[in-house]
């Protein structure tokens, strides 16, 4: 689900941030041919040494330059779809459910923000007896996901920095709600799988760790935590998207002996019965 | 970089025996004094012939040396002495009798430190022909040859007779020993005035005369060897092997190393009696009918697991000498890893029952510490497949890169099996041949790659009035101007109309050489492991088995499906390309047409759960499957069947087929079997199994072969096995038949490349079959690459 309420600067996703249409350039499929330049009726693509530049103001996401190039090298990010649609679209893989006792998820962006399609798409999983995940960043007024949750089997939840200051300042959003949610969430006792996105320089600090375990062991209804290791995937997206990379160039991935030495600080403070894993 | 992942390598606890006998085999340069390679064997006429060619022309690579071949492997074939009225007997007997002379010369020869014996079994035997026989048949063969190559240069097709490709009764044989076939055969012999019927009986009995000189005189130089065996205890094991010769395959055995002794000498034999190194030389459920033996030396204490093992474990390793023959003149494709001796583990009985048992494991275990090509392992799933055994299947794969064996699934396959005409019993009770083929148990000729048709060829004649679109020639049915088609239906009708020709078209080649083999390659030895054969007095090259199939395995199924949906989408739908321009582009291979060519690249394309794709998809598959079986070879009476296996044919038919609408340039590889176009199934994997399922195998008795790679990660914990051991239970329930697993990324393959010498042990399944990834070619390396890598 396209758009999303926080701005967290190592979003991975960026198409997910706009709940717009967006042009999507795929620099290594690109072979700098000039034909989506010609082609755009809004003079919105410039050719710069450093590839296919779109003014997202600019751009009216017409698709032409999609297409007018040869090689699959752009798509428009988003599309439409009726609730029917994705539920008949879900329905298909029904044996496969069955057989591994697995079911559908919701993730975005940030699938609470289109809520009424996220509740009305869960309800018919539910009748139809899908297993149903919903994952969320948690910024959301309470009123409303609990319209949701009515239909959620498991949530899929991200924590991301403890310290209130910190959690504005890079993610443009307050922790309270976020906080609040989850105590709700757990209050509801709908199993809750925790993420925290270990962002070198940002997150990865003991005491992060350590305050976050801390939030969690409240949460009575969590099964698992999961320590997600930053990666540089989402780089290049920025840059089909032409938007700035928030994050410094070149920071590296977190190291293996990082990840664990963050993994132990957790399982250490976290309540025995919950499953403490690096992903 | 890649990633580091831990290469399938061979077991360090192999026995030190098991390992010396392995690195003995791996290094074939340094063992000059053993290699199974064939030796011939001549009547000594001027106009013999010690190599049929119509045994051959399925592999086409090596066609253009067989003659060269021929001549060469007859001037240093060895003559045998025959009996003086030798041509004035009857075919099938003559073959007997050479059969029977050739065994009391060829070598015996016993690796050192070996359990189970009987090497040497590669040969070519003459035709037995005299000189009138032999110059019709050489007439017959040419006429047969230049058929063939020319549908071999046009890319429509290839066939031939071929050995091998079938399951003799070796449950029966072990049962009844040589010696209870031998008294069936006396008392039929009594009961018929038939002379031709009497020929038969006289041929088996002659053929039974000869295995058991063989296996004598094997027993004769174990004790020779064992006479100057210094060692105590090999002595006495020689004496022990020695003595397990004297018995079988002419007495039933008693114990596991005698029957396993049994079916090994079997198995050789009729490689031997077939003039090759036979592929799909198979076993059937191997499991089943050695798991007495094996349970009641376990039982009695008179064998241990880590014994078994080691027999096992040389028996294995006989079987990999096949390629010894095909050493030198392999394939620029891998074509030497194709040998598909296969055995075939597991799956369900009559009531549904789960039949795994102790052995089942013990043989994969088996391959699993041997990292060897052959023998070739099937496991055969079903809805009662125990979980246990389940996560075990794929705890292997995902040590093994995914190889060690393929899956075939029973209940679709039971169903095909059961609808082109088997019994219930025998289709419950089926077994696998070479790559993934279902066939009866000793009781099917089944030739299963012997018919190999190109469906997008179809496609090509279709847009070209019937001509080839290189070299003009007229191959297909006239039909009309492409331009002039004012609907789709009636471009459908002309690709329909092709597919037609095309099936005729080899049908009517293999039918010349199914004759051939029956009238003058009669294999009594084989016959006479094939249920019905005795009762027909009829050779089981001439139809006298039970079933009697050919098998037509569609090539490039995907390939021509996707152009057929991108003319439907963009021609007459859409209307955004105009026929001729098509045609144009496909004849000057898309030259300054990029446009046009990725407009069809963006077509719907099948496997990705489209049902716009997919129906099409379906009417296309079910077309041509249920047209083969409206044909029977006339002078054998084996029916026509359909399967899907490209065996390496989706490379060599890449350049004879044209450009093709899907947006696939000429040279281009076509499709896999029934995978989707290599790179097109972009919806992930159950999208990918839904379409495949969707085309209904209940009419691809031989079943569909589906290579699937997988990204390792999808097997990286417990909790992702069980996603992909739930992905194995839908394909059984949604009617899958056969599936191969890769599981490997793209950058290991990458690195494979690069660097060869450090992923010497990295096997990768090609479609039934599995090769060392740096032994095979460069084009074979790039299709393997190319294929979607799927993620759970």
């Amino acid at each position: 689900m396209k758009g999303c309420p926080m701005r967290c600067i190592w979003c991975h996703n960026p198409e997910g941030i706009n709940p717009q249409f967006q042009i999507m350039w795929i620099e290594n499929k690109c072979k700098t041919c000039g034909q989506c330049v010609e082609n755009c009726p809004n003079e919105a693509i410039t050719a710069t040494d450093d590839g296919l530049i779109t003014d997202p103001k600019k751009c009216r996401v017409c698709g032409q330059c999609i297409e007018a190039c040869l090689y699959n090298a752009r798509e428009i990010s988003g599309r439409s779809i009726t609730v029917e649609e994705a539920v008949n679209t879900v329905k298909r893989d029904m044996i496969f459910y069955k057989k591994s006792g697995g079911g559908i998820t919701i993730s975005g962006g940030e699938p609470c923000l289109q809520w009424e399609f996220t509740r009305d798409f869960l309800k018919c999983c539910k009748a139809l007896e899908i297993h149903t995940a919903l994952d969320t960043c948690g910024f959301i007024k309470t009123e409303i996901l609990e319209k949701i949750l009515d239909f959620t089997d498991l949530v899929l939840y991200d924590l991301k920095l403890a310290d209130k200051s910190l959690h504005r300042k890079y993610t443009g959003v307050d922790f309270d709600l976020v906080v609040d949610n989850a105590e709700r969430i757990s209050r509801l006792q709908i199993p809750m799988w925790i993420r925290i996105p270990i962002i070198p320089g940002y997150t990865d600090t003991p005491e992060n760790i350590r305050d976050l375990a801390a939030i969690i062991n409240g949460l009575k209804s969590v099964e698992r935590v999961a320590l997600l290791p930053y990666h540089r995937l989402g780089e290049t997206k920025y840059k089909g998207l032409g938007i700035r990379y928030p994050l410094e160039k070149g920071l590296q991935s977190p190291s293996k002996e990082k990840m664990e030495e963050l993994l132990k600080i957790l399982t250490d403070k976290i309540n025995p019965s919950v499953t403490a894993t690096c992903s | 970089m890649a990633e580091p992942i831990a290469i399938w390598q061979p077991s360090e606890n192999l026995s030190p025996r098991i390992k010396k006998l392995r690195d003995e085999y791996m290094d074939a340069e340094s063992r000059p004094y053993f290699r199974n390679e064939s030796i011939p064997y001549t009547t000594g006429t001027p106009w013999d012939s010690v190599l049929t060619e119509h045994e051959l022309a399925i592999a086409p690579d090596v066609i253009p040396r067989l003659k060269g071949f021929a001549e060469s492997a007859l001037a240093f074939a060895k003559k045998l002495t025959l009996p003086e009225n030798f041509f004035d007997q009857p075919v099938i007997i003559r073959h007997a009798i050479f059969f029977r002379e050739a065994l009391k010369i060829h070598p015996t020869y016993i690796l050192e430190g070996d359990l189970i014996v009987g090497a040497h079994h590669a040969t070519l035997l003459s035709n037995c022909l005299n000189e009138p026989e032999s110059k019709e048949w050489r007439e017959k063969e040419d006429y047969f040859m230049d058929l063939v190559s020319h549908y071999i240069k046009t890319g429509v097709a290839n066939c031939g007779a071929t050995q091998g490709h079938l399951i003799p009764g070796h449950k029966m044989a072990l049962e009844k020993g040589l010696v209870g076939i031998e008294k069936e055969a006396t008392a039929l012999l009594k009961n018929t005035e038939n002379q031709e019927k009497k020929n038969f009986l006289n041929a088996l009995l002659i053929s039974i005369d000869g295995a058991k000189i063989f296996s004598r005189r094997y027993a004769n130089k174990v004790k020779e060897i064992a006479e100057d065996e210094p060692d105590t205890e090999r002595r006495r094991e020689l004496m022990e092997i020695a003595e397990i010769c004297e018995r079988v395959p002419y007495y039933p055995p008693r114990s596991f190393h005698e029957a396993l002794q049994s079916v090994w000498f079997t198995h050789a034999l009729i490689m031997f009696a077939e003039s090759y190194p036979g592929p799909g030389t198979s076993y059937g459920r191997f499991d089943q009918y050695m798991y007495p033996y094996y349970k009641k030396d376990i039982e009695a204490g008179n064998l241990t697991i880590e014994k078994a093992k080691e027999l096992l474990q040389s028996f294995n390793l006989r079987h990999n000498y096949a390629y010894d023959a095909f050493g030198t003149s392999g394939g620029k494709n891998g074509i030497n890893a194709g040998f598909g001796q296969l055995i075939t583990l597991s799956g369900q009985g009559l009531k549904g029952e789960d039949l795994t048992n102790d052995l089942t494991t013990l043989i994969l275990d088996v391959n699993m510490e041997m990292n060897l090509l052959e023998p070739k392992l099937n496991v055969r799933i079903h809805a009662n497949t125990p979980d246990w055994f389940l996560d075990r299947l794929i705890e292997d794969i995902s040590k093994t890169q995914g190889c060690p064996f393929l899956l075939n699934f029973d209940s679709m396959s039971i169903k095909a099996l059961e609808k082109a005409g088997l019994s219930h019993e025998d289709a419950v009770d089926y077994g696998v041949v070479g790559c993934l083929e279902n066939t009866a148990q000793g009781k099917d000729r089944s030739g299963t790659v012997d018919v190999n048709i190109n469906l997008a060829k179809a496609v090509e004649l279709a847009l070209n009035q019937g001509k080839d679109m290189q070299y003009g020639d007229q191959i297909g049915v006239k039909t009309p101007d492409p331009t002039t088609f004012e609907t789709f239906d009636a471009f459908k009708q002309a690709y329909f109309t092709q597919t037609q020709k095309i099936i005729q078209l080899a049908v009517e080649a293999y039918n010349i050489s199914d004759a051939l083999r029956g009238v003058y390659e009669p294999v009594p030895f084989l016959s006479m492991l094939m249920e019905g054969c005795m009762e027909n007095g009829r050779d089981v090259n001439m139809g006298g088995t039970v079933y009697n199939f050919i098998t037509v395995e569609g090539v490039g199924f995907a390939t021509a499906a996707d152009s057929v949906i991108a003319i439907k989408k963009l021609v007459y739908e859409d209307k955004k390309i105009s026929m001729a321009e098509l045609v144009e582009a496909l004849k000057t291979d898309f030259q300054d047409k990029d446009r046009l060519r990725q407009m069809l690249l963006k077509a719907p394309k099948y496997g990705n759960d489209d049902d716009y794709a997919d129906d099409l998809a379906r009417e296309i598959s079910r077309f041509w499957a249920m047209e083969v079986p409206k044909h029977t070879s006339p002078v054998t009476g084996r029916r026509y069947r359909a399967g899907y296996l490209s065996w390496n044919y989706f490379i060599n038919m890449g350049p004879t087929t044209a450009s093709t609408p899907d947006g696939r340039v000429r040279g281009q590889f076509l499709s896999n079997a029934i995978a989707p176009v290599q790179g097109m199934d972009k919806s992930g994997p159950t999208a990918a199994f839904h379409s495949v399922t969707k085309l209904g195998f209940d009419v691809i008795p031989n079943g569909a072969s589906y290579t699937v790679t997988f990204n390792p990660a999808t097997l990286r914990d417990k909790e992702h096995r069980m996603k992909f051991a739930a992905l194995l239970r839908a394909y059984e329930e949604m009617g899958g038949t056969a599936l191969q697993t890769n599981i490997i990324s793209i950058d290991t393959l990458k690195e494979a490349q690069k660097n060869p010498e450090d992923y010497e042990n990295l096997m990768v399944r090609i479609t039934g079959y599995n090769a060392y990834f740096t032994s095979i070619g460069k084009s074979l390396q790039e299709e393997v690459i190319a294929r979607t890598q799927q993620a759970l």
